[in-house]
């Protein structure tokens, strides 16, 4: 039994799915990745922010070389594109010079500090009063909802089992195993893996198996620009927000999709693991911290999206991936930043853990590492397209004008498991153009609620309580 | 459509008001080989999902949104133009000196491309999102724009919420309003940041006693509360600063509108980065020639029938363009404005009268950020003042025409352009 459906939960359940075993993953919201993953700026890091020796170090070195052929398998998106990590001042050259050594104790490549002119040349938007730049050319952008719902996707269709909507109430240790109290039905496991991401230290408390908690989180604002500003900035653009932490930076970067991403850690830790509220002060920090790496960009008009990251950070400072001693066959699993980056190898390493725990472990003969892709209407050539509506012709009707969505990828995202509105809108990506959803919301809820036979008023934006439009039609008036 | 190459004399881009009024000025006048594309099932754009007030300029009656949005639909499934709907233009290809222009489309019964002598881009505009307003706050579910809205009440007869607050007064906002009422909702408020309404107030102030709900001016929204779907706001009073929470399952964002331009982005098409849409000359041509761009997608919403008059004006032009053989030989004078005026359109101008179609499509026309009362106008070139105008009072947001007819022009050395800006008004 895997509890919880973020990044570390996803990329378990599919590494698990490879042996005889039956496996459960249960999640609380109505989709998976709507925790910390969701709200990620899915950078992939090539590994010179973490010290030497940590777990969360020695995750990322396994992971890199993996991901080449996760790419492959899960039909993923990632982009290396590189990083520049920008320095303004002495203390903050000292500062990159730093990360490059520890970047190649860390055995990273390609590794290079640059001065003004070069670091202008690459980069021309960014602030003339750069002094110099550690440029990591293998730092790459992930798609982070195509990648959890690859993960998840590929464990199902290797027979995991899921859960969502349905959150853990309570756990009991019985005989051989542990009994999870769910708010659906109860459950019975051997083995428990506690991925619950924010929720990890009170899941671990009701299994009294709780030898860390989470300390704080942290909180970070995260603004989405139009596609319009995407080609302004070709690098992952850091620059030092802490110069204590390594892992903690203010960020402005291209997605996947070529969108700009400005990212910024809030000075204040959060309220608590609901604060999810974006204040007006972190609206205006971030765009002032994107000010001094990029002035000339003019962002405040073309601002699409905004949102508030949580990240759990625990009492011990590194990864927690271990069974737990009071508690055998639990497993906490425990990630501050970066999981993403770490998922392929999280896995093994869970895996690892159980084998020693004495689960035997029986290779699927028939385990299938692939998992096909959408396909897409913006992605496709002419020619392409010509085929995919030939196969079906609802690829022809456009309904999210910005990211050119077609009926026929959200009919085939329902199929995948999409049960709301945000759940296709992770999926397609429609309505998280520049119109987010003005034109496109009510078709998008016509055809979920087409396909899954349900009533306007059952459908929800994520799951429970939020729901779209209010139980009550209204008559026709008399009209011309 | 065909997965050939067909060839066109005009590609018109959106059968709102502006292209489908295009069309037939341009079908009336010469049989040319014309196509229409709308991405939507109906043609008729943005009226088919309003109610009132239709028609009044340039159909001269009064037509609801829906049976205005048919009439033209009747009008122009009369003539020989190739009206294409569920067809969606992917991306336009500009032509070099002397070619024609490319389009990619896509429909149900596949991808097509077309090239063009003439394009007309008549794509409308949205309201912006939120994040655009920088509104702080948790993301519940509950919150719609009034295109939306009118999508769902007016089309679909759903009821949105029980209780909404509606942000923002320009003259949608009071659309907003009469949806809401239509689908049963009641309104919480209605709130502006400025201190005047971006409307007429003699309209505003009779509905909000009408429907009972307060209008608050000199008012921010400060966040909004609830963690699935929204259950409050709190606002913020500009004058003493205190906060003030509001109850309601719903808010609705109008205005703010933004020309849906994203066909013109990486191509050769002047973008103006204050409208966010193509720049146009006075012919309403581009900076690419013979591509040219009418109605909202100038400048984000103004009245349906001046777009529609607009477009009319466009397909003029489009007939003048194809009878010269040396075009662009026409001076023309940039126009740039400065805060607190939002833009001006076109952004090149001529000498000449401003009545250029109709009396009531008066050209240049600006929009200030804000209300101003006893504002005045002015037109610089270089150092030398060319115009001056003193207006008691002029509505934010809203079209306001230059009189550029006034200006002295032989003050206007070539190759300098013109700058608008206000000196006084307070607010």
């Amino acid at each position: 039994m895997i509890i919880g459906g973020g990044i570390a939960g996803v990329s378990i359940a599919r590494e698990l799915s490879r042996y005889e075993l039956d496996v459960m993953l249960i999640e609380k919201e109505a989709d998976v990745g709507w925790g910390q993953t969701k709200a990620s700026y899915a950078i992939c890091h090539p590994g010179a922010r973490w010290k030497q020796g940590t777990l969360a170090q020695r995750m990322m070195a396994e992971s890199h070389g993996m991901w080449d052929q996760l790419v492959q398998d899960l039909d993923i998106e990632l982009a290396r594109i590189g990083e520049l990590v920008l320095a303004f001042n002495e203390g903050e050259i000292q500062y990159i010079h730093a990360l490059k050594k520890q970047g190649e104790k860390n055995g990273i490549q390609g590794l290079e500090i640059m001065d003004r002119n070069e670091t202008l040349r690459l980069e021309p938007h960014l602030n003339p009063a750069v002094l110099a730049a550690l440029h990591m050319p293998t730092a790459g952008v992930f798609n982070p909802f195509e990648l959890v719902f690859a993960y998840f996707e590929n464990a199902r269709a290797n027979g995991v089992g899921v859960l969502v909507g349905t959150e853990v109430r309570g756990i009991r240790a019985e005989k051989g195993g542990f009994v999870v109290e769910t708010s659906g039905a109860e459950i019975h496991a051997s083995y428990v893996v506690n991925a619950a991401g924010l929720h990890a230290a009170k899941v671990a408390q009701m299994a009294d198996a709780n030898n860390f908690s989470i300390s704080y989180e942290t909180k970070s604002s995260c603004l989405i620009l139009d596609r319009c500003l995407g080609d302004l900035v070709q690098h992952i653009v850091t620059g030092v927000a802490d110069p204590k932490a390594f892992s903690r930076f203010k960020v402005v970067m291209p997605t996947f999709h070529r969108n700009l991403l400005l990212y910024t850690p809030l000075p204040e830790p959060s309220k608590g693991i609901e604060d999810r509220a974006l204040e007006k002060r972190a609206l205006d920090l971030t765009l002032q911290n994107a000010k001094l790496l990029t002035p000339d960009i003019d962002f405040e008009p073309h601002i699409i999206a905004a949102f508030s990251a949580l990240t759990a950070r625990n009492t011990r400072g590194d990864f927690i991936i271990e069974a737990s001693e009071k508690c055998p066959g639990f497993l906490n699993v425990a990630l501050p930043p970066p999981g993403i980056t770490c998922s392929p190898a999280i896995g093994r390493r869970v895996v690892e853990i159980l084998r020693n725990a004495g689960l035997p472990l029986v290779e699927k003969p028939n385990f299938n590492p692939r998992r096909e892709g959408m396909k897409r209407i913006r992605d496709a050539s002419l020619t392409e397209m010509a085929e995919l509506v030939k196969q079906d012709s609802r690829y022809g009707h456009t309904v999210c004008r910005c990211e050119q969505v077609s009926e026929a990828e959200i009919v085939e995202t329902i199929r995948r498991g999409a049960t709301t509105l945000d759940g296709i809108k992770f999926r397609t990506r429609a309505g998280m153009g520049r119109c987010q959803s003005n034109f496109c919301g009510p078709e998008v809820a016509d055809i979920l609620a087409r396909e899954t036979h349900q009533s306007y008023e059952t459908l929800t934006k994520f799951g429970p309580g939020s729901i779209y439009v209010t139980p009550k039609t209204f008559q026709r008036s008399h009209e011309r | 459509m065909s997965a050939d190459l067909e060839y066109l004399d005009v590609a018109v881009i959106g059968g709102g008001p502006a292209g489908i009024s295009a069309c037939l000025e341009l079908y009336a006048h010469d049989r040319l080989k014309i196509a229409l594309f709308e991405g939507e099932q109906e043609l008729g754009g943005m009226p088919r999902s309003c109610h009132i007030f239709f028609g009044l300029r340039d159909r001269k009656r009064l037509y609801t949104g829906p049976s205005y949005a048919r009439k033209l639909d009747k009008l122009i499934r009369k003539t020989a133009i190739r009206v294409y709907t569920g067809s969606r233009v992917l991306s336009v290809f500009p032509g070099g000196p002397g070619e024609a222009h490319e389009l990619h489309v896509l429909s149900p019964e596949g991808p097509g491309s077309f090239r063009s002598r003439f394009i007309l881009l008549a794509t409308g505009c949205f309201e912006s999102p939120r994040a655009e307003r920088l509104i702080p706050g948790t993301r519940p579910s509950g919150i719609f724009t009034t295109g939306t809205l009118q999508q769902l009440v007016n089309i679909r007869r759903l009821k949105p919420g029980n209780r909404a607050l509606i942000l923002g007064s320009e003259h949608v906002a009071l659309s907003s309003v009469l949806t809401l009422r239509r689908a049963g909702t009641s309104i919480a408020g209605m709130v502006e940041r400025d201190a005047d309404l971006h409307t007429y107030a003699s309209v505003a102030t009779p509905m909000s006693r009408l429907f009972g709900f307060p209008i608050f001016k000199n008012v921010t929204l400060q966040r909004i509360i609830g963690n699935r779907r929204v259950e409050g706001v709190e606002l913020l009073k500009g004058g003493d600063g205190r906060a003030l929470q509001i109850e309601c399952d719903t808010v609705v964002m109008t205005g703010r509108f933004r020309p849906d331009s994203s066909l013109i982005d990486g191509t050769l098409i002047e973008k103006d980065p204050s409208t966010l849409g193509p720049a146009v000359d006075t012919n309403l041509m581009t900076s690419v020639p013979n591509i040219f761009a009418a109605g909202n997608v100038l400048r984000g919403a103004d009245m349906h029938d001046l777009c529609a008059l607009e477009g009319r004006l466009a397909a003029r032009s489009i007939l003048r363009h194809m009878q010269t053989t040396r075009p662009g030989t026409i001076p023309s004078v940039s126009v740039r404005s400065e805060k607190p005026i939002r833009y001006v359109v076109p952004q090149r101008i001529m000498p000449m009268p401003r009545r250029l179609l109709s009396k009531f499509l008066l050209w240049p026309e600006i929009q200030l950020e804000k209300t101003l009362l006893r504002p005045t106008l002015e037109a610089w070139c270089g150092k030398e003042r060319i115009w001056q105008g003193s207006f008691s009072k002029l509505i934010g947001h809203t079209r306001i025409p230059i009189p550029i007819e006034k200006f002295l022009w032989d003050r206007v050395p070539p190759g300098l352009g013109v700058t608008l800006r206000v000196t006084q008004g307070n607010c």
